[in-house]
């Protein structure tokens, strides 16, 4: 029929081409990679978990080890040169210690002749990765084997740095696990909501509604202070988590069933459906891959507020417990004013809590800004 | 490229663009949309826009009042003048964005009506208020006298009932009426000029009908211009006076409407004619095609930009050389080769 | 009810009888039903094989709906909807179970309206064209590519497109495909929604052409739901003419056209903007709006617009009738026989443009 061809030839240029047989994930990682701040923060974001996994290997200590002769010890710099020249191998200065007669307190000055030099690799005290692979291997430390202290001690001389990245795992994990649990419900009751429609659909908004008007901090607090005492660790963690994912589904569960309504009325969705499609061919192969992208960013954007919330129980020391390490475990010891002005470096682990829920937030911006590739 | 400029001799000319160009910077890059326009427009016609989808006839006319500065659109090129209502010849495209004098310009000497009318009312405000506001903007009159003058141009616009249906939220009316509504508001000002961008396009055909002999009926009471933005080759021929026809962001023919039905001169014009199916009944089953489709304001094609898709396409002048406007009769003229246009 | 049309019984590809469809209005806390809208209300007409027929009205007429009713996207309220099956017996349509209805959907296919939301981004042409094979079942893998490449050749786009998304294409090739995948498996009964008016108007004429070459090809039935009455005449054979969900008139397209019977039809075609300046003419305006469903008046439900009403129309509802014995045009008004109404002018009268 040579009166309805084209007169458009199809393309050969390869640009072009290649935008036009990219699928829906080739063009929203294109429009991720424009917002700049998105793939920075994810970078961050891997690294984080990166920290999280290999904790054991980029502590450089253990992190329940008490040494009384650094009990408060402030942090140590990093240091290239010092009044004595330059040096490649980076190393840090000593401590001297002196005794405030009056307060009894121990001063620690550092010690600017002396060097300590830090190595990569080195050999420590022993661990096992993943709880599996024996290593004794450390990301680095230094090279006599004397203990450093880059982020200070606290109060029992424990090495702040490696209880941060310890605590990293924790705080990011339960963000994680916490959001894939709500996702599961989310997904689940918002799906049954939005495909069904009519009383399922009334019934679950008014349960959403319902735990949306609780207030959520004494909600949270009175379900954590019903954690058992004498619970394991582990046990702490996943009530915690499940706590977390109970509130957090009620908004997941909301963009789906919105989703769902918005794609029932869709024309190819209809198209599928007057083709013969079976429902589950429509809710899987039309409607899931429609939307799974916006969700995705929805996830992405309630990572933050697990790890918030978490950080804020184990504050209040209604959360996870010591000897459990997490940013709001670690937080705790930085709760009074006396800690504040005398050992300001407990505060560190807030910086992280803050780069974490930054760069999530960042990310799931620039996931919210691709999910719909289609338009423009 | 020299063009007379018109609207400083001839007193009846109210409008005129020179060499207009307004563009938009996005990722995929600079869009055209507004490619190097010109033409004037003479008192109490209706001029007559048309064009497909991307042919840049919407935002000129957001040019013309400066509103594609907030959509992202900047006019980079060219002049915009237009006879105020004291006389004064301003050049719009070098007023200040949003400044004083834009503003005062906008609603009381020229004012625009949108294809959906609920996108451009408020919907929290009564008709009558949003009315009011209009008016008291421009004139410093009490409000009870600016009611009054709302209902009477309600009344005006043939809207059963004004001294209710001013009291009426935008949503409770029909979209009949809500386009009528839009025209009350548009003219309670008595503007010079009244844009109206594909007024009719989302009504039913007897809505339709009632609107256009309306604004017909509207443009001889007030003595104003009208500017009619459309796709519809028949809306243009049922109450257009003279008609410019658009192509991705040029003007490829203007002539009086009589002239563009029955003596079409640009390739594209013809084309146009002759795909659209009529009421009146087809000579043949068949209809003439155009093939391909319009190109993305993106990458305008070389040389004249309809030459992929024309029939009298010739090789190595059409699309290379951009052809300019040429002189056929006195109100006639065209951009093509085949009629000598450029130089 | 008489049926539409004297036609001889074989050629009926598609009766539908006194259909209804009824949706209900809810109000307050418990959704209450408190009243019915008649999108569909009383419509009988019957398509031939190898026609195509318009249904045209305005914005809420009920032609959206009716057209959904015959793809047996929702169940009718009343009425049946008889289809000449591939045992070639006339069979009910309405009611079947799940079952019935998958094996009914290769025989009815639909174009859509709106060529951008009908296909879904997210699928390569390959997927889109060969998804009803597979939903069917039909064929092998190989055997599926190779129909569809027949298809993108009938429809005239190229094969190198399989690979493509749809946000590679134009609307009007997007509307090819969606045509494509329509014919895929060889339907008795195209159902086109509007198919041209969210397109541009120099493709508008490609689509129709388009759709005219593959009725010719293939053998296609049409039911042709449009607003733009020119489309209309161009395309269809028959046209029903819809009011607030009623079948006003039902008629050969140049007899609608040229000597309408309903003084609707006779202000729609006044209505419509000639392109012809020298053609521009006195209107027969209809004042007033198209009335609410919901809420329709009495006796004939469009008196209140029509220049022609006499007392009885205010009270009385007319039925839906032959015109006369020796035509086919059935018109639903009480003044039918008596008036004199005005088409639009034919070809022959009106200068060249």
């Amino acid at each position: 029929m040579a009166q309805n061809t084209q007169g458009v030839e199809a393309t050969k240029d390869p640009k072009q081409l290649r935008y036009e047989t990219a699928s829906q994930w080739q063009l929203m990682w294109w429009k991720f990679l424009d917002h700049k701040l998105a793939v920075i923060s994810t970078a961050v974001v891997i690294l984080l978990l990166l920290i999280a996994a290999f904790a054991e290997f980029v502590a450089p200590q253990d992190p329940y080890i008490h040494r009384s002769q650094f009990v408060n010890a402030p942090p140590q710099v990093i240091r290239f040169w010092d009044e004595n020249g330059f040096s490649l191998r980076p190393f840090v200065h000593d401590y001297e210690r002196e005794r405030d007669m009056r307060t009894l307190r121990t001063i620690y000055t550092f010690d600017t002749d002396s060097r300590i030099y830090l190595r990569f690799f080195v050999e420590g005290t022993e661990y096992e990765l993943f709880s599996l692979i024996p290593s004794s291997v450390r990301l680095f430390g230094t090279e006599s084997g004397e203990p450093v202290f880059l982020f200070g001690a606290d109060r029992l001389g424990r090495d702040l740095f490696s209880r941060v990245i310890y605590g990293t795992r924790i705080s990011m994990t339960i963000g994680f696990i916490g959001v894939v649990l709500s996702f599961v419900l989310g997904i689940t009751i918002g799906g049954l909501a939005g495909y069904y429609g009519g009383i399922i659909d009334t019934i679950v908004q008014r349960i959403i509604e319902l735990l949306m008007s609780i207030p959520t901090i004494p909600l949270w607090m009175g379900l954590a202070a019903a954690v058992p005492r004498d619970w394991s660790n582990v046990q702490v963690y996943f009530a915690i988590t499940i706590i977390l994912s109970l509130i957090g589904w009620t908004n997941l569960a909301r963009v789906v069933r919105s989703q769902f309504l918005s794609l029932r009325e869709e024309d190819f969705v209809m198209a599928a459906q007057l083709m013969g499609a079976s429902k589950f061919r429509v809710v899987f192969l039309h409607m899931l891959p429609s939307f799974i992208s916006y969700v995705i960013a929805a996830v992405t954007l309630a990572i933050p507020t697990m790890i918030l919330t978490e950080t804020a129980l184990s504050f209040l020391g209604l959360g996870l417990r010591p000897p459990t390490i997490s940013w709001g475990v670690l937080l705790q010891e930085a709760q009074n004013i006396r800690s504040v002005a005398l050992t300001p470096w407990l505060m560190i682990p807030g910086l992280f809590v803050v780069i974490a829920v930054l760069s999530l937030n960042f990310v799931g911006d620039g996931l919210r800004d691709a999910a719909d590739p289609y338009t423009q | 490229m020299t063009q007379p400029i018109r609207i400083h001799n001839d007193p009846g000319v109210i409008l005129e663009l020179l060499n207009l160009r307004t563009v938009f910077e996005t990722r995929g890059g600079t869009v055209r949309a507004v490619n190097g326009i010109s033409f004037y427009t003479r008192n109490d016609t209706v001029l007559g826009v048309v064009g497909e989808s991307g042919c840049g006839k919407t935002v000129m006319a957001h040019s013309i009042l400066r509103t594609v500065d907030p959509m992202g659109g900047k006019v980079a090129d060219g002049n915009i003048f237009f006879r105020r209502k004291n006389g004064e010849v301003v050049d719009i495209a070098s007023l200040p964005s949003e400044g004083r004098q834009l503003r005062s310009l906008r609603g009381s000497e020229i004012s625009m009506i949108f294809q959906e009318p609920m996108t451009a009312f408020s919907p929290v405000y009564t008709i009558g208020q949003q009315i009011m506001e209009v008016i008291t903007l421009h004139q410093k009159i009490p409000s009870r006298q600016a009611k009054a003058k709302a209902i009477e141009m309600l009344g005006r616009v043939s809207i059963p009932k004004p001294e209710v249906r001013v009291d009426a939220y935008p949503h409770q009316l029909s979209g009949g009426m809500r386009q009528r509504a839009m025209i009350a508001m548009a003219l309670s000002c008595q503007p010079k000029l009244l844009i109206a961008d594909e007024p009719t396009t989302a009504l039913d055909v007897t809505i339709q009908a009632q609107i256009l002999e309306l604004m017909v009926a509207l443009q001889r009471e007030f003595e104003m211009n009208i500017i009619m933005i459309t796709h519809d080759l028949g809306v243009i021929a049922e109450l257009a006076t003279d008609v410019v026809v658009m192509y991705l962001g040029s003007i490829v023919e203007k002539a009086p409407v009589g002239e563009v039905y029955s003596n079409p001169k640009h390739p594209y014009t013809k084309a146009l004619q002759e795909s659209i199916p009529r009421v009146e009944g087809s000579v043949s089953k068949k209809l003439a095609t155009i093939s391909g489709s319009v190109p993305s304001a993106k990458n305008i094609p070389p040389g004249c930009p309809f030459h992929p898709r024309c029939r009298e396409f010739m090789q190595g002048q059409c699309d290379v050389h951009v052809p300019t406007l040429e002189t056929l009769s006195a109100d006639h003229t065209v951009a093509c080769w085949l009629y000598g246009g450029g130089e | 009810m008489q049926s539409a049309a004297a036609v001889h019984d074989e050629q009926v590809l598609l009766k539908v009888d006194d259909l209804k469809k009824y949706f209900p209005i809810r109000r307050g806390f418990i959704k209450r039903t408190i009243g019915h809208v008649k999108a569909v209300d009383e419509v009988s007409f019957s398509v031939r094989a190898g026609e195509t027929l318009g249904v045209v009205g305005e914005s809420g007429c009920g032609k959206t709906t009716t057209a959904r009713l015959i793809m047996q996207a929702f169940p009718v309220t009343g009425g049946t909807i008889q289809l000449r099956r591939n045992s070639g017996n006339l069979e009910d349509i309405t009611g079947l179970n799940s079952r019935e209805l998958y094996f009914l959907r290769r025989e009815i296919q639909m174009v859509f309206q709106d060529p951008y939301a009908s296909l879904n981004p997210r699928m390569t042409v390959r997927d889109l064209l060969t998804e009803p094979l597979v939903i069917h079942r039909i064929g092998t893998s190989q055997e599926r590519e190779r129909r569809a490449r027949e298809m993108l050749d009938l429809v005239g786009l190229q094969q190198e497109y399989l690979n493509r998304y749809p946000h590679a294409f134009s609307g009007g090739q997007r509307q090819r495909l969606g045509i494509a995948r329509a014919i895929i498996m060889n339907p008795k009964l195209v159902v086109c929604d509007e198919p041209v008016s969210a397109l541009d108007v120099s493709v508008q004429a490609q689509i129709l052409n388009l759709l005219e070459d593959l009725q010719t090809e293939l053998g296609l039935t049409y039911i042709f739901i449009a607003h733009d009455l020119s489309v209309v005449r161009h395309v269809c054979d028959r046209v029903a003419v819809m009011y607030v969900g009623k079948l006003v008139e039902f008629a050969e397209v140049e007899l609608l056209f040229s000597k309408p019977k309903h003084p609707y039809t006779e202000a729609l075609l006044s209505a419509v903007p000639v392109s012809n300046p020298s053609l521009r003419k006195e209107r027969i305006m209809l004042g007033g709006e198209v009335a609410d469903p919901a809420n329709p008046p009495s006796g004939c439900y469009f008196h209140p617009r029509c220049t022609y009403k006499k007392a009885i129309c205010e009270t009385e509802e007319p039925e839906f009738t032959l015109v006369s014995e020796d035509t086919t045009s059935m018109v639903r008004c009480h003044r039918a026989a008596e008036l004199s109404l005005k088409g639009v002018p034919s070809v022959r009268d009106m200068p060249q443009p």
